[in-house]
This record gives structure tokens, sequence and C-alpha cells, in this order.
């Protein structure tokens, strides 16, 4: 790991952590960590750089996010052409550097593409995310030779930070998640619930017998489950609305 | 092959071949008043130990829901 040792990635660092507990999703805080990162390297090579991301997640669509438009659009059409430095950048974990894109590269094809569009060198860093996803930051300068050797070493201390705020950030947002649906299983597996001991209670049967009932009911009716077992508790109710469940935050 | 058979069939495939995993297969399976936990789930599922008459009744609902969401 790198160390944090200046004011301003103190400062970066400072800002990336605000983002966690700032922004409502993933996508916010991608947006608002690839400013940051435009920010940072724009300031240390006196350019306006611009920045995205493509985060992959496992099992997840890809998030793509950036500093612009430009930024994002340049950063998919490597994800359209499937091959580019972000890509060699998350195989190999080591920063690749396209120092003019109208000369020879290895990824032709998505340089003279970009080049036209204005971004004259690229710089591609990997962030360090665990098995579970991956992703790259994508630099792009309006000039050649833009990501000297000093500039690149910069684009990785950010990027070292990056990744350690980025894998809390989707941490939270998959606790989240699962809180959700932990929740709603709450919700509705106590209409099975309920509905299972009225019949118990109605046919003086086992909680077995009742279930077994229940799923038997849903297939002759070609109802939900949960519908039929919904319209029992209703029946009981006297009312058509919803079972009441207490499960608060 | 029995109902009850063809559901851990199904349930087999909804975990080999989609981005579905144990543990959402398991929220889903609880939700449907199944009463065994993830561990028995996924052993029952891969043909490793028995359910119980109720437990295969979720599954078969839970892997309805799962196969046609509405």
């Amino acid at each position: 790991m790198l160390d944090v040792d200046t004011e301003e990635q103190h400062e970066n660092f400072q800002r990336l952590h605000q983002l966690i507990a700032g922004t409502d999703d993933v996508k916010s805080f991608l947006d608002g960590m690839t400013r940051c990162a435009a920010a940072t390297l724009s300031r240390a090579t006196q350019i306006r750089i611009e920045c995205a991301v493509t985060l992959w997640r496992r099992k997840r669509a890809v998030t793509l996010a950036g500093s612009s438009d430009e930024a994002i659009l340049w950063d998919g059409i490597e994800q359209g052409l499937g091959d580019g430095p972000a890509l060699e950048t998350l195989q190999t974990g080591q920063p690749v550097v396209v120092a003019d894109t109208s000369a020879d590269n290895p990824w032709p094809k998505y340089t003279s593409t970009i080049a036209e569009a204005g971004a004259r060198s690229v710089l591609a860093a990997p962030l360090e995310l665990g098995h579970d996803a991956s992703a790259a930051l994508n630099f792009f300068a309006p000039e050649a030779g833009a990501f000297t050797k000093d500039v690149v070493n910069e684009a990785m201390v950010f990027a070292d930070m990056a990744g350690q705020a980025l894998r809390l950030a989707l941490r939270i947002a998959t606790a989240d998640l699962l809180t959700e649906d932990l929740k709603a299983a709450m919700a509705r597996r106590t209409v099975i619930d309920l509905s299972t001991g009225i019949i118990m209670a109605e046919n003086n049967c086992t909680q077995e017998e009742a279930f077994a009932f229940l799923h038997q009911a849903s297939q002759n009716r070609n109802q939900k489950l949960h519908d039929v077992a919904g319209s029992i508790i209703a029946e009981r109710n006297g009312t058509t609305t919803a079972p009441v469940n207490h499960f608060d935050d | 092959m029995g109902v009850v058979e063809e559901a851990r069939r199904v349930a087999l495939a909804v975990l080999d071949t989609t981005s579905t995993t144990v543990n959402d297969l398991w929220v889903s399976f609880w939700s449907m008043g199944g009463n065994a936990d993830v561990l028995d789930l996924d052993a029952y599922v891969h043909g490793l130990a028995p359910f119980s008459a109720s437990d295969k009744l979720a599954l078969e609902a839970a892997v309805e829901e799962i196969s046609a969401p509405n």
C-alpha cells in the first residue's frame, strides 16, 4: 500500500470518505470519485484531465461513471470493443499509459476513435477491490505525453485510496440490499404463517397439513401462494386490505 | 419424476445457470414458509440431504416464483 503523505492526498482521502456517507448509491459515489480523480490529475499536470471508471460486479450489471459525459462515452467505447488500456490494467494490475493516441499502440481501433474526439493520451489505473468486483480508472488528456512517471505515481496513490473507499461503498450497498430483501421476506412469510394458523384452527389439523392445504388451494385456483394466503387472512379480517405486520426499522 | 423432484432439479438449474445465489434462493424459500436453513437447502438441492414435506412445498413455490416472477 502507498503512503498518504501530502496535504492534497489527505484531502482526497477525506473527500472520498465523505462521498461514501453522502451518496445514496454506488453510481453517485463513482461520479463523485471520478470528479475527484480528474481534479487531482488536472492539478498534477496543469491541463484539463477527464476521468471515467467502469465497475464490474459479480452478478450485477456493469456501472459506468465519469467526470464528464465525454469521458463516459470514451470509456464506453473501450467496453464496446472489449479491448483497451483499462481491460489490460485489470489483467496485469499495473498502470497502462498510451502516450500518444495517434501514434502506434496495441489498440489502434480504440485510440483512433478517441483521438478524433480529442483525447490525445490515456492512462488506465486499476482499483483493488477483492474478488467480487473489479474496476479501473481511465484518465484522458487533451495533449500527448501528459502522463509522465510522476503523474502516473500520483494516479496510483489516488487509485489506492479510491479502491479502499469504493470497497467500503460496495459493502454498504450490498448490506442495504440484503436488508431490504430480508424485510420483504419477513413480511411475505408472515402472510403464509398467519394463514397456516387460521387453517389449522378452522380444520383442526397440524401445521404441515395446513401448509399442504394452502399449496393445494394455490394449485387448484391457479393463484400465487401469497395471494391465496392473503385472501384467507382478509376473509378473517373482514376486509380486503393487506395483512398488517409489525416489522419496523 | 414427481413434481417435487422436478422442483429440486429446477432449483439446481437456476443456481447453475442464472445469477441467483443459494442465499437468494433461500430468502425466497423462507418467504414461502420454508424452515430449513441455507446449508440444509443447499444440501437438499444438490441431492445430499433429505427435506421435510413442508420444505419441499416451500421450495416448489420459491422455484415457481423465481422462474416466473410475474
